[in-house]
């Protein structure tokens, strides 16, 4: 049992700096950067923090039209990270 | 007469057109690979030669540098060979060193071209160049756009940088035309699109789309099934763009990042010139040179791992998670680092252990 979490962990442990080695790698070739940040796309992953990202921007879409300039909407994720947004 | 005519032509497209080429292929890259292709034939001949000029330039210093050539030795065995050749008229045997300097600087010509058109595009777009100073800016105006770099312009009046925010999605409006005349308005988040080789839009891909219905005489949305959604810009009317941003409030803290960052980036520029170079001038054969160069620039990679981690602004980017993962990561680093070293004959593991010894 013991043995078998510890190899759980070892694998969990070399895929996540395999990762990063790939991440960084990426990162240095690639500074175009995607249309879609890494945050935007872990938050679209997410069905819970989709939800509220899509509800918030509604909202600030919704206040745009109404003449409101630049604003601003503060929104909790699951992580229980604050972020506020705005559209332009 | 057809035989110089022939001779010179290739020499000239060896000598400067390939390096500039490779040097334009290397630069336009990524996003903006289309601008390869841009413009006139003469304009794309006249770049490529001025580029090929300044490569030729950068590799003929660095080469007679590097191998301890001097420019009045080499003048004076093209004099006895041409002598040779006048006087006795037939062509005198090439030696193999002249056939072996001539490979090497055929390759680091290559390299040079290759490696200073990926540099000049990385120093661009990491100091944004492209985006403070118009004439570095490439011609591909729909990625500025779409990924709401345009925001930072001085024509939207530099809002993003005053508030320290950043776009972290973009959402389109389209309105299509359909083949039978009827238009449809659709709205999702932009996550891909792909050019012609002129640069003109060919083709978006939106996510999480939805469209636009009359209902009741008012316009509602309705949500389409499907992962991905394509449209072709020949269908497109119009398009309207919007910018999801995060409002990052200035702190110290961040400001100490923000310019740790700059200076990070700015040492790792200059270290991996360093780890490339290196051993070409301490390492003893050419195998030892190209190894510990391979070692030392993996050295490099995995260095910049921690730094990229350690430095990140969103927990969501960073790359090593756990402080056991970073551990792992430093010390495979000092390894390599020392590996490379070792390899370049610069140190020995005995004198590395002794060294262990005497500091414990």
């Amino acid at each position: 049992m013991g043995k078998g979490i510890l190899k759980l962990k070892i694998k969990e442990l070399a895929t996540e700096i395999l990762s990063s080695y790939m991440e960084t790698l990426s990162r240095i070739f690639n500074s175009d950067g995607e249309l879609m940040s890494t945050e935007a796309q872990n938050i679209l992953a997410n069905p819970d923090d989709k939800k509220i990202y899509l509800e918030a921007l509604e909202d600030l879409k919704k206040r745009r039209s109404n003449g409101e300039e630049m604003p601003e909407k503060k929104i909790t994720l699951s992580s229980g990270d604050e972020i506020t947004l705005t559209t332009y | 007469m057809d035989f110089g005519l022939t001779f010179f032509g290739l020499a000239y497209l060896i000598a400067i057109v390939i390096p500039g080429l490779l040097f334009k292929r290397f630069y336009f890259q990524g996003k903006f690979s289309k601008q390869f292709f841009d413009g006139l034939f003469v304009d794309r001949l006249l770049t490529n030669v001025f580029w090929g000029i300044v490569i030729q330039l950068i590799t003929v210093f660095s080469y007679f540098w590097f191998f301890n050539i001097r420019l009045g030795d080499l003048i004076n065995d093209i004099n006895t060979y041409y002598k040779e050749f006048e006087t006795k008229k037939n062509i005198p045997l090439i030696e193999p060193k002249y056939i072996a300097h001539f490979l090497r600087y055929f390759g680091a010509n290559i390299i040079t071209a290759i490696g200073l058109g990926c540099c000049c595009h990385l120093f661009v777009r990491f100091f944004r160049l492209d985006i403070m100073l118009s004439i570095f800016r490439f011609s591909n105006q729909w990625h500025y756009y779409f990924s709401g770099e345009a925001l930072r312009f001085k024509e939207f009046r530099n809002r993003l940088k005053n508030k320290n925010n950043k776009v972290i999605s973009t959402e389109v409006d389209v309105v299509v035309k359909e083949s039978d005349g009827i238009t449809n308005m659709f709205t999702g988040f932009l996550t891909q699109y792909t050019l012609f080789k002129t640069g003109e839009l060919e083709t978006i891909y939106i996510t999480d789309t939805k469209r636009f219905v009359k209902k009741d005489g008012s316009f509602k949305s309705k949500v389409i099934p499907g992962d991905c959604f394509i449209i072709p810009y020949n269908n497109i009317l119009n398009l309207n763009v919007r910018y999801n941003i995060t409002i990052n409030p200035k702190s110290t803290r961040k400001i100490i990042l923000k310019l740790l960052t700059r200076a990070l980036l700015v040492i790792a520029l200059l270290s991996v010139f360093f780890a490339i170079i290196f051993p070409w001038f301490v390492a003893p054969g050419f195998w030892r040179k190209l190894f510990s160069s391979i070692i030392l620039v993996s050295a490099w990679i995995s260095l910049m791992n921690i730094a990229l981690s350690l430095i990140s602004e969103n927990k969501n980017e960073v790359n090593l998670k756990t402080p056991l993962s970073i551990i792992i990561v430093a010390i495979t680093t000092i390894l390599l680092i020392l590996l490379g070293l070792v390899t370049a004959q610069v140190l020995t593991w005995e004198k590395i252990l002794n060294s262990m010894i005497f500091w414990s």
